[in-house]
């Protein structure tokens, strides 16, 4: 029940909101069971590799790790986009590995925010409603992003095209269509990375609060460690294909298992600091 | 001062400066008035060039003259008829080319033709369309739809494979639209529409808007030239009334006011199309809210 901690337009479009996406209790939980996909059973360039990771419930977890690691190929497996060679994937403690992305009820965020650049963030929002044609009319589908728009803090500017709105805005009206799908698990595959750092200092606090609040189980692909720190519950680190290590931040940071989780969890300026004193 | 103009003509050039409608206007006149001008002069001057052109005024009144007869409305109007039936057909062009474009089957295909139309020299290809047009086996509407169908289709299929054809497919951003696609509706054909539909065309758009203007042109020059072809026996048409001008005591005259009233044919369809777009579609700028809806 934190939902109700933080300040909010409506609280009603809240409760609306907070049933709509828990109408089962279910856990939505993510899981992968060694998964091999990519381009050969070895470990290649952006391939899995005997590649195994639960998120659980309600959770954040981000997935972090150097270029090429996997960390896309992961999530495509995950939505659905890209089938394993072996492996299996569960959501909802449901074997998933066999079925269609659409009925996996996984939302997906990419790098681009993938937008549709030619409709308002109204048109943007009733986009999923309109391709699945649930519900009938227009007016329906009007009352289903209501609420989700002013979650999102988005009423005011339901009429303003993408590039019109500002960078924190743009991911809000990404992850507001997400919710608009009534998805139980949402996958972001670096929605700042192509930012500049204010900015992204400042959508980085935004989409914590936000995924926070819609409590729904996220996994988010970054590259930045302090983003992982600030928005994640665990994180995962994933090189060559394959899991690491799965922690908190700080545990992560306190007993790295390589080098390479030790780099990864250490800020640059750390780094610079520790440098110019040796 | 002189900086500052130098740095707008700069922009103007590189395409950044986007010049006011005053600009426009006095651009327009003062480049009438140099070219009305230097034709007026030049006539003058050279005395025997009154055998072929006449002073300005005299040519804007002949124009006139054809214009306000009923039977060379009837012929302005065969002849846009013509050139619709053409635009309509040719667009299964730009179609086909989506289609090529969307489907990954159709991606080896696609790669065959870009590879064939680079093979041909654009002057050969004119050259294949005139003796297509010139001798006049065809009927009108077919030519018309075979400049246009072939003309739309190599624009369209040439600016996909640069913009967003084959390589876009391919395309993070694309692959990214079709992944959240894939969440949201079941795979099929369905799915493959809606793609089509909501981010192929959009992104498409200007760039049929573009083969449009440049087809329009084209159809209404090859259009006139094949009307003209005797071997027809037509009796309608632009082309046929300035075929019939080559018989009459004044003929380069004629010929030159209906060169005038060609112009002014293809200004017009070209002012359709930028109606249709602005006001119509609302396709204002790369974007526009009420395109697809």
């Amino acid at each position: 029940m934190t939902v109700f901690v933080f300040m909010v337009p409506s609280v009603g479009s809240i409760l609306q909101l907070y049933s709509y996406s828990h109408e089962q209790e279910i856990n939505h939980m993510i899981e992968m069971q060694g998964v091999y996909a990519g381009y050969a059973l070895s470990a290649c360039h952006g391939s899995l590799h005997d590649c195994s990771l639960r998120v659980e419930h309600g959770e954040i977890m981000a997935l972090i790790g150097p270029n090429g690691a996997g960390k896309t190929t992961a999530i495509r497996v995950i939505i659905g986009a890209l089938q394993p060679m072996q492996g299996r994937v569960y959501i909802n403690d449901i074997d998933v590995t066999d079925v269609s992305p659409y009925k996996r009820k996984v939302g997906y965020v990419p790098q681009t925010l993938g937008l549709l650049q030619h409709r308002s963030v109204e048109g943007n929002l009733l986009f999923p409603l309109e391709v699945a044609r649930v519900p009938k009319q227009r007016h329906e589908r009007l009352a289903v992003i209501e609420p989700i728009l002013a979650f999102a803090g988005l009423t005011e500017l339901r009429h303003c095209l993408p590039k019109q709105l500002s960078g924190g805005q743009r991911q809000r009206v990404a992850i507001a269509r997400v919710l608009t799908q009534g998805v139980d698990v949402c996958v972001f595959d670096e929605p700042l990375a192509s930012v500049d750092v204010i900015t992204r200092r400042r959508m980085r606090d935004q989409l914590a609060d936000l995924l926070r609040r819609a409590q729904k189980t996220t996994i988010f692909v970054t590259h930045d460690p302090v983003e992982a720190s600030i928005i994640a519950d665990r994180v995962a680190v994933i090189d060559n294909g394959r899991i690491v290590q799965v922690g908190t931040f700080e545990e992560l940071q306190n007993n790295p298992a390589s080098e390479l989780v030790a780099e990864l969890t250490t800020f640059d300026m750390l780094v610079r600091k520790s440098t110019t004193s040796t | 001062m002189k900086r500052r103009t130098f740095q707008y003509g700069i922009e103007w050039v590189l395409g950044s400066f986007d010049p006011p409608p005053w600009m426009l206007w006095a651009a327009f006149v003062v480049t009438t008035i140099v070219l009305f001008t230097v034709w007026a002069g030049t006539v003058y001057t050279f005395s025997r060039l009154q055998l072929v052109l006449s002073m300005p005024w005299d040519m804007a009144l002949r124009v006139a003259e054809i214009l306000v007869t009923a039977r060379t409305w009837l012929d302005i109007g065969v002849s846009a008829l013509r050139v619709l039936v053409g635009l309509v057909l040719g667009s299964v062009g730009f179609v086909v080319a989506l289609v090529l474009i969307t489907f990954p089957v159709m991606h080896t295909t696609l790669r065959v033709y870009v590879a064939v139309l680079r093979g041909f020299s654009p002057v050969s290809l004119l050259l294949v369309l005139s003796v297509y047009t010139v001798t006049g086996e065809f009927p009108k509407p077919f030519i018309a739809f075979w400049v246009t169908f072939v003309g739309q289709l190599m624009f369209t299929l040439l600016s996909a494979e640069q913009f967003i054809g084959i390589r876009s497919i391919q395309r993070t951003e694309d692959r990214e639209y079709l992944d959240i696609l894939s969440t949201m509706l079941p795979s099929g054909l369905r799915g493959r529409w809606v793609f089509i539909r909501h981010i192929l065309a959009v992104q498409l758009l200007p760039t049929y808007f573009k083969a449009l203007y440049f087809v329009s042109a084209t159809n209404w020059t090859l259009l006139v030239l094949t009307e003209s072809s005797p071997t027809l026996g037509l009796h309608y048409g632009i082309g046929y009334r300035a075929a019939s001008a080559l018989q009459s005591d004044q003929r380069f005259y004629d010929i030159i006011a209906y060169t005038f009233v060609i112009v002014i044919c293809v200004a017009v369809t070209w002012q359709a199309v930028w109606y249709l777009q602005r006001k119509v579609l609302y396709w204002t700028d790369e974007m526009s809210t009420r395109i697809v809806v």
